[in-house]
């Protein structure tokens, strides 16, 4: 199998694993990028020197690694984040991905996939693996891996980096790879009909549960995000409303001007996007207009639930799918520049690699670096959402089984990369500046002085001056209280760029830029999440009457709509009114969910392998279960009931009702603690229970109670590897 | 030497097709044929290589972005593209679409 980075040329070590993967190189036997870099390739280079290549490998990783980890009192370059995770990547894909694919998957390349066997041209085609790696990297990659990583660098860089490597390696990467190939096997089934399938009814309706719990609350985090990114900033949100207009116009063009021109369509619509960022300079300092799009963060929400639910009810040609191509262009390239500019400026982290605020203090997110660390990373380092995507789309493309290495373990090695370049992106700010970019009002204060005074006095410089002529640099009136990531983000990305590539005169349009991006594709995905949960509520409700089912009857249309959007709409409204900025209470929830349902893709992963009669290589799955179980359901329990009102739902509810006589906005304070911790145990309760189911089935079927049979689809030869053979 | 496997994209439909030819690994060549300079041959290699590199990414990029898939849609129902046919995908293609999950 040709690899994803040089010297993955074989999936086996064995002569019998080689001979049945030979068949599955659609570019030619040993070619790929393995044959482009000439070559760690197995055939062309003599073993001791692959040894060596390999030992220098892990010897820069364990360099590089050990620089950040040990480095104290003094500033490191960022390169050595990058190198860490490049040879944690190619060790990772190299040896462990190569052992789960031969050892526990046993990866058959005779066995024909279900984009073989039922190629119908339209969901199931068999599909080159770069194409199909593409494909799966643009899906699963979304804000999750830019945000997580800039809240927890509150802790410092060093917590957030090893989580993610390590998290990515020996986690998220398994978990997609054998989600994908046991999806592959089973027809591209979705992850809730093989729960339903492999462990039972139980598990089937927690992951339905768990993925409606998800998309609700993922919405209302990510509107919660935009909200805080585009509040008092005439820029941004004058940018960003030019989005809508320029999404409906691509949507015409596509339909009627140049039918299925999309690339071309793509490029038009970045183009315009670039002159709404050049427009909204002009909007920002015109008066009148500045006026008209400075809105306050009430008022962006009422805007932001109205734009979800019409984006729901609206043609998808129309809205959603040319907003959806202009995101995932502008998405693609907005990484691959930041990458480059990572890799070729190689800047300075100022973060030191841990700060005070592992004791569980932080400003941006209360609670210690055990377990919220974990959980405020998810998408970087293992990601429940992700087993959605690793058996939806993707399983349906895949042209030989070997390669669901490449496409599931290496797109999320990618997403991993992106992760890290998130946290990088946060620690080139000056400490100072991150905390008063991230804090909350309610913990630093209102006023620029308070709140740099405040700041200054946990060990981190900053004056209200400095924060000023930054805001001014980069066209904001202010950058205090800007919670939720999106801005120190972009502040960091502008700060990589301004360094260069046009010096302080364009940090502006670079902050914008990344404003932008980020808007953008966090607006996709509540076009598109609205749209999934509104199907899946249809799906619910057509079980107890028929017409609400019907996904083109209108009344069912705007029903669910407004059920789905009044969801994640008053998980806004909370975040919103929240005196603590939301993120503090809303991103652990969501970091929650996400893991749990990381945690149901675990149970039935293992089911699967156990019954595969593959038990005693069960610790592939099952040690990040039990990791993710210990995480999150001690996140859940801290949320729940820990003493401190800034950690604890209830806790929290329990201060402002002793507080006196409650207000009106007080009392829906209390009720907000009180749904959020509701929901946590419901999530809990859930998950726990599909756990328990899951550890019944692995005792009946490895005591013999239960015969150890899987539900996978009939083998069926390839065509593929006669052809080839031939 | 037995020919090898290589893959071209095609334009229309982006999709990956083999085809044999007679590509000769660097050393056997060089003994075969003299008269071929050295760094020629190696840059016309490079070349394809990068030809290729170039060829997938477009390919990904037509399969992101939905044009593979109307592509295969006017094949299969043997149309050229017009309104009426990009109409008719949309239709066709909007229901995966919507349903399509975007990840965090």
């Amino acid at each position: 199998m040709s690899g994803l980075l040089p010297g993955c040329a074989d999936a086996g070590d064995s002569p019998q694993y080689r001979r049945r993967f030979a068949g599955s190189l659609p570019l030619g036997k040993g070619k790929g990028l393995a044959g482009i870099l000439p070559s760690l390739s197995t055939g062309t280079m003599p073993k001791p020197v692959r040894i060596l290549i390999w030992l220098a490998v892990a010897a820069l990783g364990a360099l590089a690694v050990a620089t950040i980890a040990l480095h104290r009192g003094e500033q490191i370059n960022a390169m050595w984040l990058v190198v860490a995770a490049l040879c944690s990547y190619a060790l990772g894909y190299r040896f462990y991905s190569k052992f789960v694919a031969a050892k526990v998957l046993a990866l058959d390349a005779q066995r024909a996939t279900p984009a073989e066997r039922l190629d119908n041209g339209r969901d199931f085609v068999p599909t080159n693996k770069w194409v199909v790696f593409g494909h799966h990297f643009a899906a699963i990659a979304g804000p999750g891996p830019l945000v997580g990583p800039v809240l927890a660098a509150q802790f410092g860089y060093l917590p957030g980096t090893l989580w993610i490597l390590a998290g990515a390696v020996f986690g998220g990467c398994v978990q997609d790879f054998v989600t994908l190939l046991f999806s592959v096997r089973r027809d591209g089934k979705s992850l809730t009909e093989m729960a339903r399938e492999e462990i039972g009814r139980v598990g089937g309706f927690v992951a339905y549960v768990a993925v409606i719990s998800i998309i609700v609350i993922l919405l209302g985090v990510a509107a919660l995000i935009v909200v805080n990114a585009l509040k008092s900033s005439p820029w941004g949100a004058f940018t960003i409303a030019m989005t809508i207009p320029i999404a409906l116009l691509m949507g015409v063009y596509l339909r009627r001007l140049r039918p299925g021109k999309v690339l071309e369509t793509s490029v038009l619509g970045f183009i315009l996007v670039m002159l709404a960022i050049w427009g909204g300079q002009w909007a920002s300092q015109t008066p009148s207009v500045a006026r008209m799009f400075t809105l306050a963060a009430p008022t962006l929400a009422i805007l932001i639930i109205i734009y979800g639910f019409a984006a729901s009810a609206l043609p998808v040609w129309l809205l959603l799918a040319p907003r959806d191509y202009l995101s995932t262009f502008v998405k693609l390239g907005t990484i691959a520049l930041l990458a480059v500019g990572i890799v070729v400026l190689r800047p300075t982290l100022h973060m030191p690699p841990l700060t005070r605020f592992i004791d569980g203090s932080g400003p941006v997110f209360a609670g210690k670096i055990f377990p919220f660390a974990f959980i405020t990373i998810a998408c970087g380092a293992i990601s429940g959402f992700h087993a959605l995507i690793s058996s939806g789309t993707t399983p349906k493309l895949i042209r030989r089984e070997p390669e669901a290495r490449m496409v599931g373990y290496g797109a999320m090695m990618a997403e991993s990369m992106v992760a890290i370049m998130a946290t990088i992106a946060a620690c080139v700010l000056q400490p100072g500046t991150y905390f008063a970019i991230n804090s909350p009002a309610g913990v630093v204060g209102q006023a620029p002085e308070t709140a740099a005074a405040t700041i200054s006095s946990w060990g981190f410089p900053i004056t209200a001056a400095e924060m000023h002529s930054l805001a001014q640099a980069v066209g904001e009136q202010t950058l205090y209280n800007r919670t939720g990531g999106a801005p120190a983000f972009a502040v960091g990305m502008a700060h990589i760029f301004s360094s260069s590539l046009g010096g302080q005169a364009v940090m502006a349009l670079w902050y914008h830029f990344a404003i932008m991006f980020e808007a953008l594709f966090i607006l996709t995905i509540l076009d598109a999440g609205t749209r999934v949960g509104r199907f899946m509520v249809q799906d619910a409700l057509g079980h107890i009457w028929k017409p609400l089912g019907r996904t083109s009857w209108y009344p069912s249309i705007l029903a669910t709509s407004a059920l789905i959007v009044g969801a994640w709409g008053y998980f806004l409204w909370q975040g919103v009114k929240d005196p603590l900025g939301g993120i503090n209470s809303l991103w652990p929830l969501f970091g929650i969910s996400n893991q749990l349902l990381a945690t149901v893709a675990l149970c039935v992963a293992t089911t699967i392998i156990i019954k595969m009669g593959k038990g005693g290589y069960a610790a592939v799955t099952l040690a990040p279960l039990l990791w993710l179980v210990t995480v999150t359901f001690t996140a859940s329990w801290h949320k729940m009931f820990d003493p401190n009102p800034r950690i604890g739902f209830l806790a929290h509810a329990q201060q402002l009702a002793s507080a006196g006589t409650p207000s009106h906005e007080i009392s829906r304070l209390i009720f907000n603690d009180r749904l959020d911790a509701i929901v946590t145990c419901i999530l809990v309760v859930m998950v726990a229970l599909i756990l328990l189911e899951s550890v019944l089935e692995w005792a009946r079927v490895l005591s013999g109670r239960k015969p150890a049979r899987v539900k996978e689809a009939a083998f069926v030869a390839t065509r593929f590897a006669a052809e080839e053979q031939a | 030497m037995s020919p090898r496997r290589v893959a071209y994209f095609s334009g229309r439909d982006g999709s990956c097709q083999v085809q044999e030819q007679q590509v000769l690994p660097l050393r056997f060549a060089q003994g075969q044929d003299d008269n071929l300079d050295l760094l020629t041959r190696r840059r016309a290699r490079l070349i394809a290589k990068v030809t290729t590199l170039l060829a997938t990414f477009v390919s990904a990029l037509r399969e992101i972005f939905d044009e593979s898939a109307y592509a295969r849609f006017l094949t299969r129902n043997r149309i050229t593209s017009s309104r009426a046919a990009y109409a008719a995908f949309l239709r066709e293609h909007d229901v995966a679409k919507a349903r399509r999950p975007k990840c965090c």
